[in-house]
């Protein structure tokens, strides 16, 4: 028996069991005065916030599946993908109930779940992927972006559905950054380059556009593992055209500019006072979101990276007449002797909660999220293709620059955190998955 | 696909013949009203049933639905809705008499139980069915599953009926139908 079959013997057996009462209610309704007529109310005002609405969504564990869209109409007729980190794509008919979805990564597949979306309306889907967005904590205060992408087959107007989308999903969250984009010319180029790096056409799409806008600062490999959110807030430094943007991308993970100004004056000896001609913009080097501040002091100008998690100096350049600090040239400047940046500091200085800044010419390194994931591998015996779930981030525990690597396999959870800059394994963890 | 679609275009139907009919109610023609009647008192006693301790308690909202839907037939706005609105209706009378019966308690399984084998038009699947919902589901799982399997409302309109999260809804209603698929299978 499957559930059409339930419903409609259900159906049947209240028809059947029903008992006739229209003589009554004919002969009743004769008699019309002095009777209290029950209304049906006026739609009752929503009490609940958007955001509450949503996450209510979570409770969401569909096992059941309601119509199916099988046979030969079953065609597409849109293609949306929702990337946060996770990324989901849900291909619907021109109904827009959906024929299938799909987890694009394995914090999507964390996303989706038990959840299955195929049948439902696409309204209903979208909710719901929404909600357990917000449920796994993948959109919240600190990321608040969401991407919505829509691919129309034919004649479908991708347009409209993308605005109408974008509408609900800013509707949903409260204080989200939702970036929208019809993506139904994208090239071949962009589908080749979403295959190849594993994420959907329509992130790849945003990247790309990113990338060819912003004067070679970064490249699609760099910024194919970065999260809307991180994408969001980088593409605020250059004009990316074809994609609507509603809300502000959330920088509240970071440390902010004021301190990331503070942290760069700090180590170039320097205050606020001193300088001008100070801009700071987030974006994404080395491996991490920085703050780049450059300004200048006389006839000195500063560049800085200033990790936007911690505040250490990732790197800096100070410039005076065309000479470059970098290289270690010893130069004088108002902020003598704080602007080298060997490990043996002559200053002895007391404001050493700054990490040594790695900057790319000066000795160390970081090895790579790759590098870190092929160590913990290794360590566990196991490939990239046997297991799930893999997550890597770079994070600072007790001092040391990690990467955190974590995956599972076969009803374990490993974890393993690897020197950034050596790859030694510092720890790990085996423990039955639950 | 197309049987969806066909159900789809259906419903709609129905909810226009629906309107049509409210509005000739609203004039106070009663053949409208039996016309009604004719079309949707599986689906207001469904509703009924799973608000209802007793066969007698479901007959009454059966009967005061249309009695209301009646009189009220002037104050329905057309929004295509009316399916809906028929059942708004029915949840506060069974709300306004589940207040007035108080804490009175029943044995409604074998009250029902009792009910189902005495109609001759009730076949035995029909008949086990029947009672498993009873049974097995709570007052909200059978609502819901009675408002979407027989009334034929969207989970949407359900969701706002009942004043639950569309979440909600959608996961009651698939545990509820695999529960009775599975009691149906066991038989």
């Amino acid at each position: 028996m499957n559930n059409k079959s339930i419903e409609s013997l259900l159906s049947s057996a209240v028809k059947n069991a029903a008992p006739d009462v229209l003589d009554t209610v004919l002969s009743e309704c004769d008699r019309k005065e002095g009777r209290v007529i029950i209304m049906a109310n006026a739609k009752k005002k929503k009490t609940v916030t958007a955001i509450a609405a949503v996450a209510a969504m979570l409770v969401l564990v569909l096992a059941g599946v309601f119509f199916i869209g099988g046979g030969p109409s079953a065609q597409i007729a849109a293609v949306v993908s929702l990337d946060v980190n996770p990324s989901i794509q849900l291909e619907v008919n021109k109904h827009e109930k959906v024929i299938d979805a799909e987890a694009l990564n394995a914090d999507g597949e964390t996303i989706l779940g038990d959840m299955d979306l195929e049948g439902t309306d696409l309204e209903v889907a979208v909710n719901a992927v929404v909600g357990s967005m917000l449920k796994n904590g993948y959109l919240d205060d600190m990321a608040n972006s969401i991407l919505v992408s829509v691919k129309g087959n034919g004649s479908y107007d991708a347009q409209a559905l993308k605005a109408r989308l974008g509408e609900e999903i800013s509707a949903l969250l409260s204080n989200g950054a939702v970036l929208t984009q019809d993506i139904s010319d994208a090239d071949s180029e962009v589908t080749a380059l979403a295959e190849k790096y594993g994420i959907s056409v329509g992130k790849a799409s945003l990247i790309n556009e990113i990338v060819t806008n912003d004067n070679g600062r970064h490249d699609f490999d760099e910024l194919a593992g970065l999260s809307i959110n991180e994408l969001n807030l980088i593409s605020k430094n250059t004009t990316v055209s074809g994609v609507d943007s509603e809300g502000t991308a959330s920088d509240k993970a970071y440390i902010g500019k004021d301190k990331a100004l503070g942290a760069a004056l700090k180590h170039a000896g320097l205050s606020k006072s001193d300088i001008s001609g100070l801009e700071i913009e987030l974006d994404y080097e080395y491996g991490v979101m920085v703050y780049e501040i450059e300004f200048d002091c006389g006839a000195n100008e500063y560049d800085y990276d200033i990790n936007a998690l911690d505040g250490s100096v990732e790197a800096y350049d100070n410039e005076i007449s065309g000479s470059i600090s970098s290289g270690g040239t010893s130069y004088k400047s108002k902020a003598s002797g704080k602007v080298d940046y060997d490990d043996d500091d002559d200053d002895d200085d007391d404001d050493d909660d700054y990490t040594p800044a790695k900057k790319t010419e000066s000795g160390s390194e970081l090895i790579g999220k790759d590098k870190a994931v092929s160590v913990a591998l290794g360590s566990a015996g196991l490939s990239k293709s046997d297991v799930r779930e893999l997550e890597v981030e770079l994070d600072r525990d007790d001092g040391n620059t990690v990467y955190e690597v974590s995956f599972k396999n076969s009803g374990y959870e490993y974890e393993y955190e690897i020197d950034a800059y050596s790859a030694a394994i510092l720890f790990s963890d085996k423990e039955l998955d639950d | 696909m197309f049987i969806i679609m066909a159900l789809h275009e259906e419903a709609e139907s129905l909810s226009d013949k629906l309107e049509a009919l409210l509005a000739l109610m609203a004039q106070g023609d009663k053949d409208a009203l039996a016309e009604l009647y004719e079309l949707t008192y599986p689906s207001v006693y469904g509703f009924a049933m799973s608000m209802s301790q007793t066969p007698h308690d479901a007959e009454d909202i059966l009967q005061e639905t249309f009695i209301n839907a009646f009189n009220a037939a002037d104050r329905y706005v057309p929004h295509g809705k009316p399916m809906a609105w028929l059942m708004t209706i029915a949840k506060n009378l069974a709300r306004m008499r589940l207040r007035e019966l108080g804490k009175t308690t029943h044995l409604p399984d074998e009250d029902w139980s009792c009910y189902l084998s005495d109609k001759q038009s009730v076949t035995s699947d029909e008949r086990i069915l029947l009672t498993k919902a009873l049974e097995l589901l709570s007052e909200t799982e059978q609502q819901i599953v009675m408002l979407f399997a027989v009334s034929g409302l969207k989970h949407r309109e359900i969701a706002q009926l009942l004043d639950l999260p569309l979440a909600t809804v959608l996961s009651k209603y698939s545990r509820a139908i695999k529960k009775l698929k599975n009691e149906m299978e066991a038989e």
